[in-house]
């Protein structure tokens, strides 16, 4: 018989590797099995869905929210200049 | 080299986007600024090898790419990944009970979408990623953010089994949920 029922932690895993990878059809198979009688888990796997979606957008809200700084120092950037002034010698 | 601009031109023409796209991936400034030093030498160094098939820019970011997966190598032979990993173990025991059943509460957030559009969400965000342990965070990071393939995170960075990356994949996306859970959007409804 094969093992076509989840858990609620499987799914943790399997919804995961939904987001990085395609699902062999018979692990997609029991995902949706579980995901359609298990609430908690459907729940979960559109909140990591949405983490996501937001990572993807993460480097450009992050500059433009103005939480990161956008650009390098003078200083750094005059000291890699010294450096590579050296290298051509 | 020709075809190449002058290398002392770069600091300051490429110089803000490199650190930028080191910097998130890093969260760290003097880390990111070494890694751009670091880069733009090993281009002068390489120069030779530009074929001229891509922009400089996007060649230097080729290099600066490998510099930061190569900086993530060498700070994981220090301290393996797999032992960061182990320091989430207790998060699927708070999860999970022993046959695998949810043993939280997970309920349903109001408007996530919303929340994109808030400076104090992408704090929050920070704050969560931070919290992770670190070289996990900047792996978690790469494959996100650069969307580097399972086989190539594992010959990299000696990942025993594509199976173990995913484990660490599917950890670290149950702890930043857990985390944005309890440091926004549990707190939002609170105040509201
Ligand atoms: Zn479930």
């Amino acid at each position: 018989m094969i093992k076509m029922m989840l858990s609620c932690k499987d799914i943790s895993e399997v919804a995961s590797l939904a987001i990085d990878e395609t699902l062999p059809w018979r692990k997609r198979m029991g995902m949706h099995l579980h995901l359609f009688i298990c609430k908690h888990c459907r729940t979960y796997v559109s909140q990591i869905g949405f983490i996501h979606r937001a990572l993807h957008h993460r480097s450009d809200e992050l500059v433009h929210m103005g939480l990161v700084e956008r650009t390098l120092s003078v200083e750094a950037k005059e000291k890699i200049r010294e450096k590579l002034e050296q290298q051509k010698g | 080299m020709s075809k190449l601009s002058d290398p002392s031109t770069w600091p300051d023409r490429y110089g803000d986007s490199l650190y930028r796209h080191a910097l998130v991936r890093l969260r760290n400034k003097e880390q990111a600024e070494d890694m751009v030093q670091e880069a733009l030498l090993a281009a002068y160094a390489s120069r030779d090898t530009f074929a001229g098939n891509s922009t400089e820019k996007t060649w230097l970011f080729s290099i600066l790419k490998h510099k930061i997966i190569d900086y993530l190598r060498k700070a994981s032979r220090e301290q393996p990944i797999y032992q960061d990993i182990e320091q989430l173990q207790d998060l699927m025991e708070e999860n999970f009970d022993a046959t695998g059943h949810c043993t939280i509460d997970i309920s349903q957030w109001s408007d996530p979408d919303k929340s994109l559009e808030q400076q104090a969400f992408w704090q929050t965000l920070e704050k969560c990623i931070a919290g992770l342990p670190p070289h996990l965070a900047t792996l978690f990071m790469l494959r996100e953010l650069d969307g580097l393939s399972s086989d190539e995170i594992c010959k990299e960075l000696n990942i025993s089994t594509t199976n173990n990356l995913w484990v660490m994949l599917s950890r670290t996306r149950l702890r930043l949920r857990q985390c944005l859970d309890t440091h926004w959007f549990r707190r939002n409804e609170e105040v509201v």
